[in-house]
């Protein structure tokens, strides 16, 4: 009801009366459900917290003070028939129809001062926002202002060309350097068209952002929760771009979607699958194989004192109780075998496999062996 | 049959070691006289470790770390550089040629390097001669 300021339908409870149509006919859906929280101990973790669209107000340059300067993400409730106008195209600052309207991409995507990173999927979305709009209202103007256009994907070119050929105007070059709102509720414009060689200015109706993808809100907490670490742009980290798509440095812990970088939604249903698999495989045998080179506990030696603890930056280490006295114990599960416990035990109590003296002396002399 | 030296390289695994394995992935080759021994730190390498190389006969002792600001433990390669240093000053006292021991820091991208450095430790070595300790010392 509040996204879409409309009061909510209620066919599923009430059912529609007058046309005999009845609710839910199994009484499947609990109408009066209430929030709760639900403790569950589990073997694995899925994070797919999705994305956060970037706000328009840090681009003074593009009067995002104007109502009728939006979001791509505002633009497509707009289009929606759920939507605030129930689909109906209007300007949200007088309520008219606009005949020209103007689409920016690349608004803090690849952009130094705010993302580097392409968003991937706003050319795809805008063009597709043009595409409805062309064929409901063949009439209306439309300029797609790009920086190039990247139709990488199975049938996106054809898309593009599709779209163009419906009379889309396309206008490569740079950014589009300024957005201003003239005195008669215009807004104007201006732009550098790299095939005509020229800076070239534009009145619109309306002005559409397609604003950058980005981490939603919190992500660094929630992944230091789980000891996920996250990359230089705010993403969650994966442990390797090909070979562990999915998989965090976090043991059980994996992520897909956009919580891990921009992309599309066949792709972030490719990457969600994956992880279930992969969660799978890790839940269904009930056994898990330990790595060889862990670190262990001589709990005989440990002293309790618990420096190792908050050290384990896999939280693998607890203190256990053993032979009557609190001792540390590494959770051969968690344990990544970084060897930071090891140096860090003062009575030396804990054995990083591997890479005990010994070990290292042992590989020194077979190599000085004469 | 004429003398070959034998190198005894102690890299790090995050840097030196992966470093060796990229020099390996592109091609480069470095001399057959390395010997390299994985730790999880330069910070690992125990003054001993090189003692014990030397004393059993290697050549040269190589120590590969990562980068200042870039090691996996914030901290270790300073601690290797530090240790390093007394321990070149020790071996000076001892009588070991300080030049058979050397530190260098190789990143996991620098596979080229690693090769280079290989090349040329084996090449300083080669012109020192054979370990005076070799076939039993007292140290």
């Amino acid at each position: 009801m509040d996204k879409t300021g409309k009061p909510a339908c209620q066919i599923c409870e009430k059912g529609i009366p007058p046309k005999g149509i009845q609710g839910c006919p199994a009484d499947a859906i609990k109408f009066d459900d209430k929030d709760e929280y639900i403790n569950l101990k589990v073997g694995a973790v899925i994070i797919a917290t999705g994305f956060k669209p970037m706000s328009k107000h840090y681009f003074k340059e593009y009067s995002p003070h104007s109502p009728d300067v939006i979001t791509s993400m505002e633009f497509e409730r707009i289009l929606s028939a759920t939507g605030p106008t129930g689909g109906e195209l209007k300007r949200p600052s007088d309520g008219t129809k606009p005949k020209t309207i103007a689409m920016v991409s690349c608004v803090g995507s690849r952009d130094e001062r705010y993302h580097p990173y392409c968003s991937k999927v706003c050319c795809m979305y805008m063009l597709k926002h043009a595409r409805i709009l062309k064929e409901k209202y063949p009439d209306i103007k439309l300029y797609l202002f790009f920086i190039d256009v990247r139709t990488a994907g199975k049938d996106f070119e054809e898309f593009y060309v599709y779209t163009r050929e419906l009379g889309v105007k396309v206008i490569k070059g740079g950014r589009v350097s300024s957005v201003d709102v003239k005195p008669n509720g215009k807004l104007r414009v201006r732009a550098f068209d790299s095939d005509l060689c020229a800076p070239v200015e534009l009145d619109a109706d309306m002005v559409v952002l397609a604003t950058a993808i980005e981490p939603p809100d919190g992500v660094e907490e929630l992944g230091s929760m789980f000891t996920a670490t996250c990359g230089r742009e705010g993403f969650l980290r994966e442990v390797h771009t090909k070979l562990y798509p999915v998989e965090t440095q976090a043991r059980g812990v994996f992520i897909a979607g956009c919580v891990q970088g921009p992309k599309d939604i066949p792709e972030s249903i490719a990457q969600a699958r994956a992880a279930a698999s992969a969660t799978a495989a890790l839940v269904i045998p009930g056994k898990i194989k330990f790595e060889a080179i862990i670190s262990e506990v001589d709990r005989d030696k440990c002293s309790s004192c618990g420096v190792c603890v908050p050290l384990c930056p896999y939280t693998a280490i607890r203190i256990v109780e053993y032979k009557g006295k609190e001792k540390a114990y590494i959770e051969p599960a968690l344990c990544a075998g970084c060897g930071v416990c090891a140096s860090a035990c003062p009575s030396k109590a804990i054995k990083f496999n591997g890479f005990t003296t010994e070990q290292i002396m042992a590989q020194i002399d077979a190599l000085t062996e004469a | 049959m004429a003398w070959e030296p034998r190198l005894v390289v102690i890299a790090c695994h995050w840097c030196t070691y992966a470093g060796a394995d990229l020099a390996g992935s592109l091609r480069y080759s470095y001399p057959p006289t390395v010997h390299i021994v994985r730790v999880p730190c330069s910070g690992r390498v125990e003054p001993e470790f090189i003692a014990e190389a030397l004393r059993r006969g290697a050549d040269g002792v190589f120590i590969g770390g990562c980068h200042f600001g870039d090691c996996h433990y914030k901290e270790g390669n300073y601690k290797a550089i530090r240790r390093f240093k007394l321990l070149k000053r020790a071996l000076t006292d001892l009588g070991v040629d300080p030049d058979r021991v050397q530190l260098e820091w190789i990143s996991g991208s620098e596979g080229k390097k690693f090769a280079e450095a290989m090349t040329a430790f084996d090449a300083k070595i080669r012109e020192l001669g054979p370990n005076p300790m070799k076939g039993g010392a007292n140290v």
